[in-house]
């Protein structure tokens, strides 16, 4: 006999596995069913932030207030500098004045005033 | 909500946000055997299938929303499958592009080894024929044969002109009758 597509019908020679489309449906659903979300997921992109925008400030106070414990002291040491400085020369102007001077100058001095 | 809704009406319901959830729920079971059975005698195995046919259905319902009727929901659903049932196909062959294997004889074993493989010799013998047309001209005779659609329903599906899918379900016969009297 020819085999020709006549002979064979068009029955799909094919079984699907037991209930499969009595399940198929509830899968569906169970995927497009909306989830339900807790109240920390809701809120967890604002405590991110939070905590960033949290972090960030202890970063920068604690950067700004060592710079200005630096400048601070920096500016403290100077100014003890020049005071030492300062003290310095005055002394030591002193001690140069007072050694060119003699008794005899100072007895004039007073005379000559009086 | 029954079972016996027609398309117009799940197609309003499925814009309302309100009822979408369910009226997508009756369109599965609407449609869910005639989209198995497309899908299935493309891919033969059940587990591709099923696959093929989920992905299918979210596809689906992540774009009902731009939706508007303008096909039938039928139609439309079917495009998607057979889209999406092409695109396995192809990352099939791309994925056993190593293998010596092409994708007909694939098919051809997972034929051969399909536990729900429900014919007989002849039968056997006709989907081995059907194994060795191409995609596109199996996609035809699979619609025209079994499913008994009518060019016009082919046309909207597939997007090809009427008188290109008589053409290739011409050849498609030709090529099973001469594969089915080589031996």
């Amino acid at each position: 006999m020819k085999n020709t597509l006549q002979n064979f019908g068009n029955r799909t020679p094919f079984k699907e596995p037991e209930n499969y489309f009595e399940k198929l449906p509830s899968i569906i659903n169970s995927k497009i069913a909306p989830k339900k979300v807790s109240f920390f997921e809701k809120t967890k992109p604002i405590l991110y932030f939070a905590a960033m925008f949290l972090g960030f400030y202890v970063i920068i106070h604690f950067a700004i207030r060592t710079l200005n414990n630096d400048f601070d002291s920096n500016s403290l040491l100077a100014q003890q500098e020049k005071q030492t400085n300062n003290t310095t020369t005055e002394d030591s102007y002193y001690n140069y004045v007072v050694s060119e001077l003699d008794e005899e100058m100072i007895v004039d001095y007073l005379l000559a005033k009086n | 909500m029954t079972k016996s809704l027609t398309d117009e009406q799940l197609i309003k319901l499925l814009q309302d946000e309100k009822t979408k959830q369910e009226a997508f729920s009756q369109v599965v079971l609407k449609y869910q055997k005639q989209l198995y059975w497309q899908i299935r005698k493309m891919l033969i195995s059940h587990e591709d299938t099923d696959d093929v046919l989920q992905n299918t259905l979210m596809k689906a319902w992540v774009g009902i929303n731009n939706f508007r009727g303008d096909s039938k929901l039928s139609t439309w659903l079917y495009r998607i499958a057979v889209n999406e049932t092409l695109t396995f196909l192809n990352n099939q062959r791309i994925k056993n592009l190593s293998s010596m294997l092409d994708m007909e004889d694939i098919l051809l074993s997972k034929l051969e080894a399909d536990s729900y493989f429900d014919g007989n010799e002849a039968e056997a013998k006709l989907q081995k024929a059907i194994l060795a047309l191409p995609d596109k001209q199996r996609l035809v005779f699979n619609m025209k044969y079994f499913e008994e659609k009518t060019y016009e329903e082919m046309e909207e599906i597939l997007g090809t002109s009427v008188g290109a899918l008589k053409a290739s379900y011409h050849h498609a016969v030709k090529k099973i009758e001469h594969f089915l009297t080589e031996d």
